[in-house]
């Protein structure tokens, strides 16, 4: 089971690995911290040959 | 009671502590207080402010009402405020009433909205305010001021656009809505319903954008009297997940108080 803080330190091979990447996207909060960490706000991505969207909210201006 | 009239009421501030009610005492030395008073009480369903009658035409057509007031209670509703109206035959009748909830740093600042409401001619009004029923006995609730600010009578409508009331008084507002759409991996699109903060009349259609790289759209697809509902689509139609923030705003006609 994917962990927030595997994501944390090891974005890059979990991005890698399909198996993995199937439990992320059904999971927004895991997803957010990918791309937290990525420090990216939109990533497109393929899992299992399908293409894929990720996208995490932006902060509004104070 | 007598009226207090314009000369009070020139730059349309009514002051809770020239008003005291029959429950509320004139704390003296508030430090933000305007006037450094308030008026306090403590406990449920007492009366803080009553201004009394105001002759007729004391104020006219439309106002925006907000009231200054402080509490340490925690319940929703802390104040209650009442509109009273009486007609040239001595009839004396509730016209309205409004629940207000305490908003920390707003209430207390600026004051919070008592309605848009609308001054009819010749009738004599009253204004009061009283703590909330659900107050509990050893909680305050204290008012500083009233405030009411005309507001341009061309502004009043009777809206024709879509799903309006033909010959209802409404006011044009713009809201502004910032909210975030989540989504799990199952499809290329989910949903959100924005529900309007103030009871409307009608509204014109909203413009929204997503912020998601280009990447994603936004579909309006349901309308209710309260509420928009919107989808969060991927432009490719390819399934997403996270979180996709859509920023819009609207024009509303929020409903008047026709006091």
């Amino acid at each position: 089971m994917v962990t927030i803080d595997e994501i944390k330190y090891n974005a890059d091979a979990i991005l890698a690995d399909d198996e993995k990447m199937k439990e992320v996207i059904q999971d927004p909060k895991l997803v957010i911290q990918l791309l937290e960490t990525k420090k990216v706000y939109n990533l497109k991505i393929t899992v299992d040959g399908e293409d894929f969207g990720l996208v995490r909210s932006i902060e509004p201006p104070i | 009671m007598g009226s207090d009239g314009l000369s009070i009421n020139i730059f349309n501030i009514i002051d809770a502590s020239q008003h005291p009610g029959r429950d509320g005492y004139v704390e003296p030395n508030v430090e933000d207080a305007r006037n450094r008073k308030y008026v306090k009480v403590f406990g449920p369903n007492h009366i803080i402010m009553d201004t009394g009658w105001y002759q007729p035409n004391s104020f006219l057509g439309l106002h925006e009402m907000s009231v200054r007031w402080y509490t340490d209670s925690l319940v929703e509703y802390g104040a209650v405020i009442e509109y009273w109206k009486r007609d040239q035959a001595g009839n004396q009748t509730l016209s309205h009433k409004i629940d207000l909830h305490f908003m920390n740093d707003i209430s207390d600042e600026f004051g919070n909205k008592a309605g848009v409401a609308y001054f009819h001619e010749n009738m004599e009004y009253k204004i009061i305010i009283k703590s909330h029923p659900s107050v509990a006995h050893d909680e305050y609730v204290a008012v500083d001021y009233m405030s009411m600010l005309p507001v341009d009578k061309q502004k009043v409508l009777s809206p024709i656009v879509h799903a309006g009331v033909d010959g209802v008084p409404a006011i044009a507002t713009e809201r502004d809505f910032w909210i975030s759409i989540q989504g799990d991996g199952s499809n290329y699109k989910y949903s959100y319903t924005y529900y309007f903060p103030e009871p409307i009349v009608s509204y014109f259609y909203p413009v929204a954008t997503a912020w998601g790289g280009g990447d994603y759209y936004v579909a309006f697809h349901n309308w209710n009297a309260d509420s928009i509902t919107m989808w969060g689509v991927h432009r490719g139609g390819n399934n997403w997940s996270g979180s996709l923030t859509v920023t819009g705003r609207i024009v509303v006609y929020e409903s008047v108080i026709s006091l």
